[in-house]
């Protein structure tokens, strides 16, 4: 996969405070990538300065894309940065096709799949004052997908929609990101919906890229096998005489960091010292769980 | 540049979606009928022509003052501004289609000039002014070009259309004000300071003739503020 957006050693400052620190990361073609981090990490920043809202930076966005592959009605970037918010007097599909004529020539056929696709075909003729927080999401998402963009960049896109809103918009950018190569970026809080959606993450932490984890590979899942026994004290001996580092005790499971291929060696040690345990399986750790390692469980996600 | 013309006839039509403008229109119609009814009663010896406009202008220019300092923050005020600059359209694009809209809009106050005095002189039986209809037609294009893009600049730099209103409304009256104190003492000669578009901006309004100078003068001025607000808008944050 090649790379169409590069982040290189971004720097925002406001004022004195640091917003962005030296943040460098990729985005590959047809990439799902997710950005999460805690409240004030920087990642509407960072969204702002690539889609070209914030000026003032230091460092570079590199964008790869032949701009001879873009046709006159379509865009480089689709956006949906912070609630989306649209002229109140309009009706949702006046507003849809003034921000699509803003970029080329209406597409009208492309307009009308996208209300359809995005549920709206009820409500796009009212206007827009009158509509839920959940439709305002979606005319949202709709605006950013005008114009068939290659790159979208989304933060917080599935705010205040429902289970099942949420799952179309999940299938539909998973087959935009396969079937026609748009890569995105995503935000989210819920990071249950990043590690479904996305094929790495980056993680920011106070204005710095700490971490970028691979969820295709798993590398962000640290072998943790956990133990149930009743021989708790005989078996938290024999860890420390063979020096594998223990992950937590709780009642009755011990659990125990250690690489997968020395596993059946350790389990031969255990059996030869007679500590009898039930089972023994792996602890795979969600994102949220890595997440909250890296931020040191901030209490503001 | 046909895209710029394109959108700026979709802002346009944009315009026309408020309800307000609708209501406005109506109240402003009520209240000019009865004023210039009211007028031509108390048997005072003015040319209708003349009166009406000293009306509509009077009230107009406030009107428009207004409207140019709505142009941006109307963005802001919407939310709006994050799709419109993230666009395909570079900023000054942007900055540029708000101004042929406001073009646009002030020549159709132009229309509505005409047709009310047209309204008034028909039924009065009274011959209608063409030359007047293109006086104020050339008169709104211009008046147009240069407040919306002094007043733009003032958006550019506040983001708030009461601010900006206020700001640009007492430094437009200052450095007229100025300017009059100038001509009056005999310190500059009135040719220069026609060149000044403070100086001939209010003379406009009160019916004195337009001459060269003073269109070029708007012009110029008018570029200038445009250029100004272009290089401060595609440096900002937004």
């Amino acid at each position: 996969m090649s790379e169409i957006l590069k982040i290189a050693a971004v720097t925002k400052k406001f004022d004195k405070q640091f917003a962005l620190s030296n943040v460098t990361f990729g985005l590959n073609e047809g990439e799902i990538l997710g950005l999460v981090g805690p409240n004030g990490a920087g990642k509407t920043t960072l969204m702002k300065i690539i889609v070209g809202l914030t000026r003032n930076f230091e460092g570079k966005i590199i964008c790869n894309v032949d701009r001879k592959i873009i046709a006159p009605a379509e865009k480089l970037f689709g956006c949906m940065i912070e609630a989306p918010k649209f002229y109140p007097y309009m009706s949702g599909y006046q507003n849809l096709k003034f921000f699509s004529s803003l970029n080329g020539k209406l597409n009208k056929k492309n307009l009308n799949d996208i209300v359809e696709l995005m549920g709206l075909s009820n409500a796009v003729k009212k206007k827009v004052k009158t509509y839920s927080l959940g439709m305002k999401q979606r005319l949202g998402f709709a605006q950013a997908l005008l114009n068939n963009p290659k790159i979208l960049i989304l933060d917080e896109p599935t705010n205040g929609l429902d289970p099942n809103g949420i799952n179309e918009i999940r299938k539909y950018l998973q087959k935009i990101a396969f079937e026609n190569k748009v890569s995105i970026l995503i935000s989210s809080h819920t990071l249950s919906e990043i590690e479904k959606i996305c094929q790495r993450a980056v993680v920011l932490k106070k204005g710095k890229a700490i971490e970028i984890i691979d969820m295709q590979e798993k590398t962000y899942e640290d072998t943790i096998f956990a133990f149930e026994t009743n021989e708790t004290d005989e078996f938290l001996a024999l860890l420390k005489a063979k020096n594998i580092v223990i992950e937590d005790v709780g009642e009755g499971i011990i659990k125990i960091r250690l690489p997968k291929e020395k596993l059946s060696s350790f389990i031969k040690d255990v059996v030869l010292k007679d500590i009898n345990f039930t089972s023994v399986y792996e602890v795979r750790k969600s994102l949220e769980d890595k997440f909250l390692d890296l931020t040191g469980g901030n209490k503001i996600v | 540049m046909f895209d710029v013309f394109r959108i700026s006839f979709l802002e346009y039509k944009k315009f026309f979606c408020k309800k307000s403008v609708y209501i406005c229109l109506g109240l402003f119609f009520i209240f000019f009928l009865m004023s210039v009814d009211q007028l031509t009663k108390s048997n005072v010896s003015v040319n209708p022509v003349y009166l009406i406009n000293m009306i509509f202008n009077g009230f107009m220019q406030f009107v428009l003052m207004f409207c140019a300092s709505s142009l941006l923050p109307e963005e802001f005020r919407c939310g709006t501004s994050t799709f419109i600059f993230t666009s395909t359209k570079s900023r000054t694009q942007i900055l540029l289609t708000k101004i042929l809209f406001f073009t646009l809009y002030s020549i159709t106050i132009g229309l509505m000039n005409f047709i009310l005095i047209t309204y008034y002189m028909t039924t009065k039986n009274l011959p209608i002014p063409f030359n007047n209809f293109a006086y104020m037609l050339v008169f709104y294009f211009i008046y147009s070009w240069f407040i919306g893009n002094y007043f733009l600049f003032f958006t550019v730099i506040f983001k708030s259309r009461a601010i900006s209103f206020i700001t640009g409304l007492f430094f437009l009256y200052f450095f007229s004000d100025c300017l009059l104190r100038l001509s009056q003492k005999m310190l500059v000669s009135t040719k220069i300071l026609e060149f000044i578009p403070f100086y001939s901006v209010f003379q406009f309004l009160i019916g004195d003739s337009i001459n060269a100078n003073k269109i070029i003068g708007m012009l110029i001025g008018a570029l200038i503020f445009f250029c100004l607000s272009a290089f401060i808008f595609e440096k900002q944050d937004l």
